[in-house]
């Protein structure tokens, strides 16, 4: 008994409540989706209208939905931690999202993403940090930005701020300013994308190059449909790779170029890369291993029964759960911090990243960038 | 008389202070300094994809301590200067939230806070902590905000 004690941390109890208000917000969202759908192939005006030109499916009402109730009602303070930790529970569902691809796709689609993610994330972190030297924007400033605008927003600012040492204004208005835009870039995109007929594969190809914040990022995809989740996964899955040697670059750029070391915070560079690789990946490749091998006891994410069909089922609820947890922890508030040389910077990264990510994509087309699966 | 001073450490604070000693010199008063230590940096350490969470946590810490050591350091030069003795306050929490904490604590006479000079974002943004602090506390306390640059 005593064992089975230690696997949960102390005090785990308080992320209970917050975590089953996700789930039934989650369960709720996904049957709302299911009703708006069945009653958009009966036919039913309304529910085309909300379907079709709102695309109001399960990802906007969790999303808007959270909003709103974030937003507008008093939060009880007992589900905050609960709803923090159902966000990291998409990453799970990203691992598990391996069994959609075989090897072929990661290396097509894979290698188009690699190129494409390695131009836009190190074109962007390096002329983010140049421009900021030579506007004389503050070392720590111009590092997180770089970072957040280049690779995976918030998350790359967490892990370069402690190695350019930005202080706590200016991470408060560069976590503001990420949060502001990836949020604008999340609900506008979708609406863009179909504006202009964008197909899934460039819609997931180019949210995975441009939306700053990576849940975000996961969520319109998901928002798009199936195939554009499914091409956003495998170059964000690449997109983020290229963390650990951003924060390398930053700490080249800023602090061992400059001979600004100090020596009593000696930084060993192996360490950094290992600290700041994303680890899970290791498991999202795993299961695309496993899918390509083709074992018959596993099958296969369309043979009804089989154990990755399972898992397959398993996603959308990792992602749904996900998505009330995101909706419910975008704060209005959060986002007001943006401002200052931060919010220039965020918003013309943004804005360029997102034209150049459409040109790329349209000039590319769908063919290169579909993921067709096992 | 009783006056309390909000320290944050940013320019628009010092001149606060500056006014709050000259004047609890003038009208000897008892002036109290509040610095409140912010953790909302550290509600992001668990993003999605975050590495190096402890690393990151520890230096949030690190730079929250060192500001509020340096707003410490920064009030009693200022003290020493104008040879006036006065407290210190540090609280950890909501900034908008202790604040009010401290004043329903302590019932001072008198809130003196700094205030940046605000562009439209900002007047929209939340960073406009005087205001919010007008609209709680009311006609309950006076309060001076003393604009910086």
């Amino acid at each position: 008994m005593n064992k089975i004690k230690y696997l949960f941390a102390p005090d785990c109890g308080k992320y209970v409540p917050g975590f089953l208000f996700c789930l039934v917000f989650a369960y709720i969202g996904m049957n709302l989706d299911r009703l708006i759908a069945g009653h958009h192939n009966a036919g039913s005006d309304w529910a085309t209208f909300l379907y079709e030109s709102a695309q109001l499916n399960y990802v906007a009402i969790l999303l808007l939905g959270g909003i709103i109730i974030r937003n507008t009602l008093p939060i009880p303070k007992v589900l905050l931690p609960g709803i923090k930790i159902a966000r990291p529970i998409i990453k799970p569902g990203i691992i598990i999202l391996g069994v959609h691809y075989v090897w072929a796709d990661v290396v097509r689609v894979g290698s188009v993403g690699l190129l494409l993610t390695a131009v836009f994330i190190f074109g962007t972190a390096i002329i983010v940090m140049w421009f900021c030297k030579r506007w004389g924007v503050s070392d720590g400033l111009g590092g997180i930005m770089g970072a957040g605008t280049g690779v995976c927003g918030v998350s790359a600012i967490i892990a370069t701020s402690p190695v350019v040492r930005a202080n706590p204004i200016e991470m408060a208005y560069a976590i503001g300013t990420i949060l502001l835009f990836g949020t604008l870039m999340l609900f506008t995109m979708p609406y863009i994308g179909n504006s202009i007929s964008l197909s899934e594969s460039q819609f997931g190809a180019w949210s995975a190059l441009a939306i700053l914040n990576t849940a975000q990022l996961v969520a319109a995809a998901e928002w798009y449909g199936t195939e554009a989740l499914n091409t956003a996964v495998l170059i964000n899955v690449a997109r983020i790779m290229f963390l650990p040697l951003v924060v390398l670059f930053a700490l080249w750029f800023y602090v061992l170029r400059t001979g600004r070391q100090e020596s009593n915070r000696e930084i060993n560079k192996w360490h950094l890369v290992r600290d700041k690789f994303p680890i899970f990946i290791i498991g999202f490749f795993l299961f695309v291993l496993l899918n390509s091998m083709n074992i018959q006891s596993l099958g296969g994410p369309r043979i009804v029964g089989s154990p990755f069909w399972a898992m397959n089922a398993v996603y959308t609820w990792c992602f749904a759960i996900g998505f009330a947890g995101i909706g419910l922890s975008i704060s209005i508030e959060d986002m007001k911090k943006a401002g200052g040389t931060a919010f220039t910077i965020g918003m013309t990264a943004s804005l360029v990243k997102m034209v150049l990510g459409l040109i790329v994509v349209l000039a590319i087309g769908s063919q290169l960038l579909r993921v067709a699966g096992s | 008389m009783k006056i309390l001073v909000c320290a944050d450490g940013e320019s628009h604070s010092t001149i606060a202070i500056k006014k709050a000693v000259s004047m609890g010199l003038s009208l000897t008063a008892e002036v109290t300094a509040l610095h409140v230590i912010d953790p909302w940096l550290k509600t992001f350490h668990d993003e999605i994809y975050a590495q190096g969470r402890r690393q990151y946590l520890e230096y949030v810490e690190e730079c929250l301590e060192v500001n509020a050591e340096e707003a410490k350091r920064a009030f009693y030069l200022e003290c020493i200067a104008e040879g006036f003795n006065a407290n210190f306050k540090v609280r950890r929490g909501e900034p908008l939230v202790e604040i009010l904490d401290e004043v329903s604590e302590t019932v001072p006479d008198l809130l003196i806070t700094g205030g940046k000079r605000l562009t439209l974002w900002g007047r929209f943004g939340s960073g406009n902590l005087p205001l919010q602090l007008q609209k709680k506390i009311g006609q309950a306390l006076p309060i001076i905000v003393v604009k910086g640059i």
